[in-house]
């Protein structure tokens, strides 16, 4: 990866209440079944501090209030379902996936 | 043969991969659709899977069954998309020497399918619909 396509993928987000800058990285997130509909679409957009797995899922939880209501929602990291200390970044494959209910 | 389709799943297909001049046994589990849920009505299931993780699970599950079973064949086919009361949602069919291992691997095979694999379901009543959720995610993880 060049270094314009790491500055590309990094932005800065403004500033928060006490004034510290914060890293914020653009993740992009599959959904699926009562998670897509909470959050909105079948592939979402999000600016996002999360380094590991469990912090995506609070952010995500802080951000969309009903999707905690769901009792477990898994994360998938390139096919894979994730442990919360599972690192990830903007190149992942990220997946949000409700309880399954196949058969 | 693992498929994910939008059309009727062809159940004698589904048997005729998984059967094997060896075996002494084929053993077949069909999914249908029922037209009631929790006293209601339902008029359709919407399916909808994360097609590329589900097919590496199930080869996962299937793997894992080869491991467990002498497994002579096997089929799994899901259907995805709207489904009506009565139409097959899933198919999964294995071959082996004696019946007692086919019973067994089937029987693992699907219950792991609903267990892990990405697939969601939602039942449209009269009145409304309903996400379905199955089991808690802390059962997914332990298998990995």
């Amino acid at each position: 990866m060049t270094i314009l396509q790491c500055l590309q993928m990094i932005s800065f987000a403004d500033k928060d209440m006490n004034d510290n800058f914060i890293l914020m990285r653009q993740l992009q997130l599959k959904t699926f079944g009562i998670a897509r509909e909470i959050l909105g679409a079948r592939e979402v957009s999000l600016k996002s501090n999360a380094e590991t797995v469990g912090m995506l899922r609070t952010e995500l939880i802080h951000t969309y209030p009903s999707l905690g209501g769901l009792g477990s929602i898994m994360i998938a990291v390139n096919r894979q379902y994730a442990q919360d200390d599972n690192a990830i970044s903007p190149d992942d494959e990220i997946a949000i996936l409700p309880p399954v209910s196949g058969g | 043969m693992i498929k994910l389709t939008e059309k009727a799943i062809d159940v004698q297909k589904v048997i005729d991969t998984a059967s094997s001049l060896g075996a002494g046994a084929v053993d077949v589990f069909i999914g249908t659709v029922r037209n009631n849920a929790h006293g209601k009505t339902v008029l359709w299931l919407e399916y909808e899977s994360y097609e590329s993780m589900a097919i590496a699970e199930i080869k996962k599950i299937v793997d894992e069954a080869c491991h467990q079973w002498p497994l002579l064949g096997w089929g799994v086919s899901h259907r995805i998309g709207t489904l009506k009361p009565g139409e097959v949602s899933v198919v999964v069919a294995v071959s082996t020497p004696h019946r007692r291992d086919a019973f067994e691997a089937c029987q693992f095979i699907i219950d792991a399918i609903k267990e892990r694999v990405p697939i969601w379901k939602k039942e449209v009543f009269e009145d409304g619909e309903e996400w379905i959720s199955a089991r808690p995610a802390a059962s997914v993880l332990a298998h990995h």
